[in-house]
């Protein structure tokens, strides 16, 4: 016990170390950049540009500016948004981390849940064409780019089952309403579904021809339920593996998602304020992405033991 | 019962019924209103100001109108009426002093009544700050001091009596009575923002317990890059603030999940604060007869043309020039008329404004129709199409080699792409020469182009208030700030100088004057002018705009629906 | 006694059926042919091949000329795909997307194999300290969400710095540097194993130099699990580009990439369908059919599996 601690700790200290690397990295090459965030259509004067550079902490040398940056995060606080003056960004990504993590978590959900259901109907009908039909959808699953998959989840359901939804599947004011999750659930979990798909297809295949799995099948039907939990509690071990990939895979499609979906969560934030050069936010989003993924690693560390007990770190 | 019975029943209970409907609340003058008098629209992006003196997006403008208000305001034709003045300001014979007075009854959201002070306050602050639009005060005798930040005060600005005072121009300015209409020159409550922090900050716009104005509306929640709501003002000191009980803005990126919530009754209308529909969607809503009906088209104050880059070399006319443009000069008047003339209008008007509903074709010069100093329509010799004209035009000038690499850059957004992409497609079609076209982020090509970078670009204003001087002055005197061009014209600049100083009744001959100088020179492609659309359920009244702003909050009414 | 006069012996050809030559190569493509569904992914991936080719020289309509006709029309005899938002040939238009998806699929494969493969067969070969170091950043890299670091590059490299026009090549190089590390860990893995062998061991005894050992004995044993990297990172660098242009970060106007023209045709999904339809189609048969070349050739390089 006192080891996973140690180990849990260590971890943490590890993504911390990285999350400030990367995010330093994404600060360097951000204000790198010549000229500034500034400036309107008409008349910006120089006084004006003076005082916004001043405010901002923009007019100190790059050093002062990192360590100064540096000294923020480690309080948690981001800075200010250099486009919506006024707008602090902590409390911002915060709020919209929370609603990207809600649908993200249940397209975790879809991912797992279905991706597991797919595999485990085309291990046990091997080379059926039940099987052929699950592996092809698993390929189509992970060919189709998810912003594909989202348009025509929006056809169908924005548009043509429209008259029976009447838009309540999701188009609602505001966001908090639970009939909005499931459609950009679906889109942002089902490409990566095939991948858990074909894991455990793989994976239960190898478990089910073993012989003495074999041969307690054949014992009847308790002994082939007790099998069966044992062969799916394997088959989740490599799913657990890459849950590390799979949660980097959500944020990145959640990206595209959020845009389409008028999701207000941390990827359309992401897209805005690249457009919009709102550079404060963007590296406050990416130390956010940093964080998340750090911890979704360290989570998936820490379960793996608890499924394979032969792994002892 | 016969059959003729039969009809004479059926026709006397339809009567009858019709008559109950009429009753009950469909036609004549009796509209219900509906229970929830919620208005609710999208934006596409979060307001970027909140305080009047920092304030220059219309997004930000068209909301905060309803919650700041000023001496005076623009009416549905932007003619200037007063708002919290109680008349016309008093001017002085040699033009320069203006005396204001205010009504008696003025007061704050949160119950402080308006004096001049606050008045003098709120414009000084505004001088100080430097806001885009600061230049609202440039007339003002004192305001450059006060711009360098070496005086805390305008000394033009003079305190008369509680609720009347003067300020004295620099020199005459016959454009500064409708530049006041301005939002720079909204009042703000000195009290709640010294209590809130330093008199020159902006914290307290932000949060709506000190967002304090005079509007009939006041802000009460704000999730930024989600929400803003706003509630009437209770006891509002101008009597009605009408019917809506509350306002709800959502900020939605995507304007196809706009468009679908506003379908599915979601939102009361699209098209508040500056908000566009896409190009499909506006095309599917003129096409369709029920949904046009939900459509409203409203000529904007707005143009798009073709930016040439006016430098002769480096410094020369003006010192951002660094190279030679191939536009630049007489030598280059033909380039530009060539380039004019290859550009089939009517078809770009068909792809880049949804087949014409979007925006129409600029034939009238570079102020558009609706505004004063359109050259009336079909006025512009060069914005037609001559193919055969433009190819010769193109030879004389030596084209192949001058347009070799040309990039032509705008800002990004999906009306400008089309534009670029069709002008680029109908050069190469009508003139055989290639054209790249490069979208930049707003900030870094603005800031590009008033350095006159890029030798040809996107360039479009949209007029800040009904006066010609909105447009030469920033636009084409030497050195004008947003300029792009560089352009120089010294007879422009002297015209510019008298009329400016002219009342407009006296001096708009003269900018029509000017504005045939810079058709005449093809100084600007000029390609279109801007329609706004607006989209509102039939059950939501009083909404749309005129040429610049919205219609106030306060005439909106929703029916029982 | 009479003697018997020599009987002539018929000629015996003395030969010997050697089993055809079993090399790495030959036994894959054997076990590849047999793949149906790879074979299906094969005749895509050629058919996006020629497209390309084609549309270099020749598309029905350029490309980029606009109002061809009218505004969102749907196919028709003149223009079997339609016309867009801007009255352009769809058709044409995706043949010209065909070679940007080979030009960016192809070219990261190709850039991603040249940074992955040597820092893959270093890290494994020499072990100790350059291991550590490379194996390091390829930990690293996997911390975070890499394409939207790539989304960065792109957007740094190009529009901020303006070191690197807006282009395929932008793309490729920024995918390339953010995947770099998937073949140089498969590539260290098969690095690592192979050193041990006793080919390796034998040919050091004889006297061979490390640069030899890695380039003549580790590398082309190890050709297999690369070929199949390199065959799935073309989707995912096609994707990548996709994702791009969907965000409007891509290729910059008019180039008719396939995920920019799904962009332009989104927002009129519903009242023109197939502007978003054709080039959707296109990229998800792309993507599908180099998934299922990769799992074939994949399969067939596996002496593991089975049918």
């Amino acid at each position: 016990m006192r080891g996973t601690l140690l180990y849990i700790g260590q971890r943490l200290i590890l993504i911390a170390i990285t999350t400030v690397l990367v995010s330093s990295i994404v600060f360097l090459l951000l204000h790198q950049i010549p000229g500034n965030a500034f400036l309107n259509e008409n008349r910006q004067t120089p006084q004006a540009l003076a005082a916004e550079l001043h405010h901002y902490g923009l007019d100190l040398p790059l050093q002062q500016q990192y360590v100064n940056w540096v000294q923020g995060v480690l309080h948690g606080d981001l800075g200010e948004s250099l486009v919506n003056h006024g707008v602090k960004i902590s409390p911002l990504l915060i709020r919209e981390t929370s609603v990207s993590a809600t649908v993200g978590f249940f397209a975790l959900l879809v991912t797992v849940g279905l991706g597991l259901i797919l595999g485990v109907i085309a291990a046990l009908r091997q080379n059926t064409w039940v099987d052929y039909i699950a592996s092809s959808a698993a390929v189509i699953g992970y060919s189709v780019p998810s912003f594909v998959i989202a348009i025509f989840g929006l056809l169908i359901f924005g548009h043509y089952l429209y008259v029976w939804t009447g838009g309540t599947l999701f188009y609602q004011p505001g966001w908090g309403k639970p009939e909005q999750i499931p459609v950009p659930a679906l889109a942002l979990g089902l490409p990566y579904a095939s991948y858990v798909a074909r894991l455990t297809r793989a994976s239960m295949l190898e478990t089910i021809r073993t012989d003495y799995v074999r041969t307690a099948w054949a014992k009847g039907l308790k002994a082939r339920v007790v099998v069966f939990r044992h062969a799916l509690r394997n088959a989740l071990i490599p799913v657990v593996t890459i849950l590390g990939p799979l949660v980097t895979g959500i944020i990145t499609g959640s990206v595209v998602i959020e845009n389409i979906f008028g999701i207000p969560g941390l990827g359309k934030e992401f897209v805005t304020s690249i457009l919009a050069r709102d550079y404060n936010i963007v590296i406050g989003v990416f130390t956010f992405y940093a964080g998340l993924v750090g911890l979704a690693n360290l989570t998936v560390d820490v379960v793996y033991p608890v499924l394979d007990p032969r792994i002892r770190y | 019962m016969t059959r003729f019975s039969v009809f004479r029943s059926l026709a006397v209970a339809m009567g009858a019924i019709s008559t109950l409907a009429a009753c009950g609340g469909g036609g004549g003058g009796g509209e219900a209103l509906a229970a929830d008098q919620t208005l609710s629209f999208p934006i596409v992006d979060d307001v970027g100001d909140l305080d009047p003196a920092h304030m220059s997006a219309a997004v930000d403008i068209d909301i905060f109108h309803n919650s700041f208000s000023g001496l005076y305001k623009f009416d549905d034709a932007l003619n200037v009426i007063p708002d919290i003045a109680s008349g016309p300001p008093k001017i002085s014979d040699d033009q320069k002093t203006y005396t204001f007075s205010m009504r008696k009854d003025v007061k704050f959201s949160n119950g402080d009544p308006v004096k001049s002070d606050d008045f003098i306050f709120s414009w000084n602050r505004a001088a100080r700050i430097q806001g885009d639009y600061a230049s609202v005060f440039q007339p003002i005798a004192g305001y450059d001091a006060v711009a360098n930040g070496k005086a805390h005060d305008m000394t033009g600005l003079k305190k008369i009596d509680d609720y009347s005072f003067s300020a004295t121009l620099t020199d005459p300015a016959g454009y500064w009575y409708t530049e006041v209409a301005l939002w720079t020159a909204w009042v703000v409550d000195q009290k709640v923002i010294k209590a809130a922090g330093k008199e020159d900050d902006s914290a307290w716009a932000s949060d709506p317990a000190t967002a304090i104005g005079t509007g009939q509306f006041k802000m009460t929640a704000r999730t930024p890059k989600q929400s803003i709501d706003f509630a009437p003002v209770a006891n509002w000191y101008g009597g009605s603030t009408g019917t809506i009980t509350k306002v709800h803005i959502e900020i939605v990126a995507d304007q196809k999940a706009q468009l679908t919530k506003y379908e599915s009754g979601g939102y009361s209308l699209i098209g508040n604060a500056n908000q566009l529909l896409t190009p499909e969607d506006v095309i599917r809503y003129n096409s369709d007869p029920q949904l046009k009906k939900q459509l409203t088209l409203q000529p904007a104050a707005r143009t798009t043309w073709i930016g040439y880059n006016f430098c002769e070399g480096a410094g020369k006319p003006s010192k951002n020039c660094t190279a030679a443009s191939p536009f630049a000069g007489d030598a280059g008047k033909v380039g530009r008329e060539a380039l004019s003339l290859a550009v089939d209008r009517d078809q770009l008007v068909d792809i880049a404004c949804s087949k014409g509903i979007a925006c129409v074709k600029a034939t009238g010069g570079v102020i558009p129709k609706g505004l004063k100093g359109y050259l009336g329509d079909n006025t512009d010799p060069w914005a037609v199409f001559d193919k055969a004209k433009a190819q010769s035009l193109f030879q004389q000038w030596g084209g192949a080699d001058k347009t070799k690499n040309l990039i032509y850059t705008y800002n990004t957004t999906a009306f400008n792409k089309a534009v670029c992409d069709n002008l680029a497609s109908q050069w190469q079609a009508n003139l055989g020469f290639k054209m790249q076209c490069t979208g930049q982020d707003r900030a870094s090509f603005f800031k590009a182009r008033t350095k006159c970078t890029y030798p040809i670009f996107r360039h479009s204003w949209s007029a800040d208030y009904d006066h010609p001087q909105d447009w030469f002055d920033f636009l084409f005197v030497t050195d004008a700030g947003s300029s792009g061009s560089c352009y120089s014209n010294s007879q422009l600049d002297q015209m510019a100088k008298t009329a400016n100083t002219k009342p407009l009744s006296q001096s708009l001959d003269t900018y029509k004057a000017m504005g045939k100088i810079l058709v005449d020179n093809t100084v600007t492609g000029n390609l279109v002018y801007t329609v706004q659309q607006y989209v509102a359920h039939d059950y939501v009244k009083g909404s749309g705009g005129n040429a610049l702003y919205d219609f106030y909050w306060a005439d909106v009414k929703i029916l029982q629906h | 006694m009479a003697q018997a006069a020599p009987v002539a012996q018929p000629e015996v050809e003395l030969t010997y059926d050697m089993p055809e030559q079993a090399t790495l190569l030959s036994d894959a493509w054997r076990r590849l042919r047999r793949n149906r569904i790879a074979l299906v992914g094969t005749v895509i991936i050629a058919i996006l091949f020629i497209t390309a080719l084609i549309s270099i020289v020749w598309t029905p309509y350029p490309v980029w000329l606009q109002a061809v006709g009218p505004t969102y029309q749907p196919p028709s005899g003149a223009h079997p795909l339609g016309l867009d938002q801007a009255g352009r040939d769809i058709l044409s238009r995706i043949m010209g997307g065909a070679l940007i998806t080979v030009e960016v699929g192809i070219g990261s494969a190709i850039i991603v194999s040249l940074i992955g493969i040597p820092l893959g067969l270093l890290a494994g070969f020499y072990r100790g300290k350059v291991d550590t170091v490379i194996s390091f950043f390829i930990n690293i890299w996997y911390g975070i969400p890499d394409l939207l670091v790539a989304l960065i590059l792109v957007f740094v490299l190009s529009d901020a710095l303006h070191l690197i026009p807006r282009g395929v090549f932008v793309i490729i190089i920024a995918f390339s540097l953010t995947r770099w590390m998937d073949v140089a860990r498969l590539v260290r893995g098969q690095s690592l194993a192979l050193r041990e062998r006793e080919f390796v061991e034998a040919a050091r005894m004889a006297g061979a130099r490390d640069f030899y050992l890695l380039v003549r004995h580790i590398f082309p044993n190890a050709l297999g699990p690369i070929i199949v990297q390199a065959t799935f990172a073309i989707p995912a660098a096609v994707l990548f580009e996709a994702f791009l242009s969907f965000l409007g970060l891509g290729l910059p106007s008019p180039t008719p990439s396939w995920g920019a023209m799904a962009a332009d045709g989104y927002h009129g999904m519903d009242f023109a369908p197939h502007i978003v339809l054709a080039p959707t189609i296109a990229l998800s048969l792309t993507l599908m059919a180099f998934n299922w070349l990769g799992d074939g050739l994949r399969d067939a390089f596996d002496p593991r599996m089975r049918r």
